[in-house]
């Protein structure tokens, strides 16, 4: 299921949520995490599965924790990078599910121990594209994810993509985000797991499945 | 002289896009080759781009052909992707085939009906409804939008 992990749909955006489904379909996305103070979002519409999501910013410690304890039930919990021990708490922490704002992040925000701990803990790592969309941004966003990239192949945690936008026009379709993946040096086999990589990330596996037994 | 025997022509592909913007009119093919040029040269530099040879070789109302050298056609889908603005106006270069020839890249062409007595409204791509006029404050709408005003 190709996802993108990160859309804004506001109540003042120019496009209403369901536009911006629909462009997300035409693009072929099949599941969005929808982040943003819309609350007309339907829970599926084109084809498109709707997933709310909350952002949260860098925070005190206990601040931080009882941020992540309020995010409602079933929501995708992400988490703005910041400073190196605020990352190694926000990917140890139960119930954050991603770490976002990567091309923000100052020298040695996100180290091999970090990688080791996101693995651990299956705490995904965002790859924002709306960065590279960015001319101002896009330098800095394609050496860091290039870095992030490097520690990915050596610890393999969990990588998504997103758009990170609030517009119509910031969708990419499957080639386009390739091509773009293909700056910081992604494979396609690569970009492939990331789309699908909320998955590995919500429903991690388990070491012992139970499997119905099907009835003859 | 005889013309240069195929074998021998340097080898190209062309890339098929859609334009979609909020445009008043759509854009001129001289302006489409200077946003990809421009895009080429931020994201490659001169070199990388003077290696690519990109060209825009056709356009007709949202569809436009680039042409660009074999073995480079990640880059010049990278190069459209980057685009964001085009005449001063918000715009996405979308790819939708890589072909050999262009005829090849044409045909890839999907023209969309519309039923221009349902509901009143503006054109746009992908059978969506934009820019309708009326009470609503949100520019961008679709037909289950408007039903539910």
């Amino acid at each position: 299921m190709i996802t993108d992990a990160c859309i804004f749909v506001n109540q003042d955006n120019a496009a209403t949520p369901r536009r911006m489904l629909l462009t997300a379909k035409s693009c072929g996305i099949s599941r969005v995490v929808v982040c943003g103070n819309a609350v007309d979002v339907p829970a599926s519409y084109a084809g498109v599965t709707v997933l709310r999501g909350k952002v949260i910013a860098k925070q005190n410690g206990r601040q931080f924790l009882d941020a992540v304890r309020k995010v409602p039930a079933g929501s995708v919990v992400m988490v703005n990078a910041g400073e190196n021990s605020f990352n190694r708490t926000a990917v140890t922490t139960k119930g954050v599910h991603l770490l976002t704002g990567i091309a923000d992040l100052p020298k040695g925000g996100f180290d091999h121990i970090i990688a080791k701990m996101a693995a651990d803990h299956n705490t995904g790592v965002v790859f924002d594209l709306s960065r590279i969309l960015n001319q101002k941004s896009r330098r800095t966003a394609l050496s860091k994810y290039a870095e992030i990239l490097h520690l990915q192949r050596k610890y393999h945690f969990p990588l998504v993509i997103a758009s990170g936008t609030d517009t119509i026009f910031g969708f990419r379709n499957k080639t386009e985000i390739t091509a773009l993946c293909s700056l910081f040096g992604m494979t396609k086999a690569e970009v492939a797991a990331a789309q699908n990589g909320l998955d590995a990330v919500l429903n991690p596996q388990q070491l012992v499945t139970i499997i119905k037994k099907e009835e003859a | 002289m005889r013309p240069l025997p195929p074998t021998l022509r340097e080898n190209r592909r062309y890339l098929l896009v859609k334009i979609t913007g909020e445009f008043a009119e759509m854009p001129q093919q001289v302006e489409i080759y200077h946003a990809i040029r421009d895009a080429a040269s931020e994201l490659f530099g001169d070199a990388g781009s003077a290696q690519m040879h990109i060209a825009v070789v056709w356009s007709e109302n949202e569809h436009a052909i680039i042409r660009c050298s074999r073995g480079w056609e990640q880059q010049t889908i990278a190069c459209a992707a980057v685009i964001t603005r085009l005449c001063g106006v918000p715009a996405v270069f979308r790819t939708v085939a890589v072909s050999g020839t262009v005829h090849g890249a044409k045909n890839h062409i999907k023209n969309t009906t519309w039923d221009r007595n349902s509901l009143a409204g503006y054109q746009c791509s992908g059978k969506k409804i934009d820019s309708l006029k009326g009470s609503n404050t949100q520019e961008y709408l679709t037909r289950d939008d408007i039903l539910k005003e």
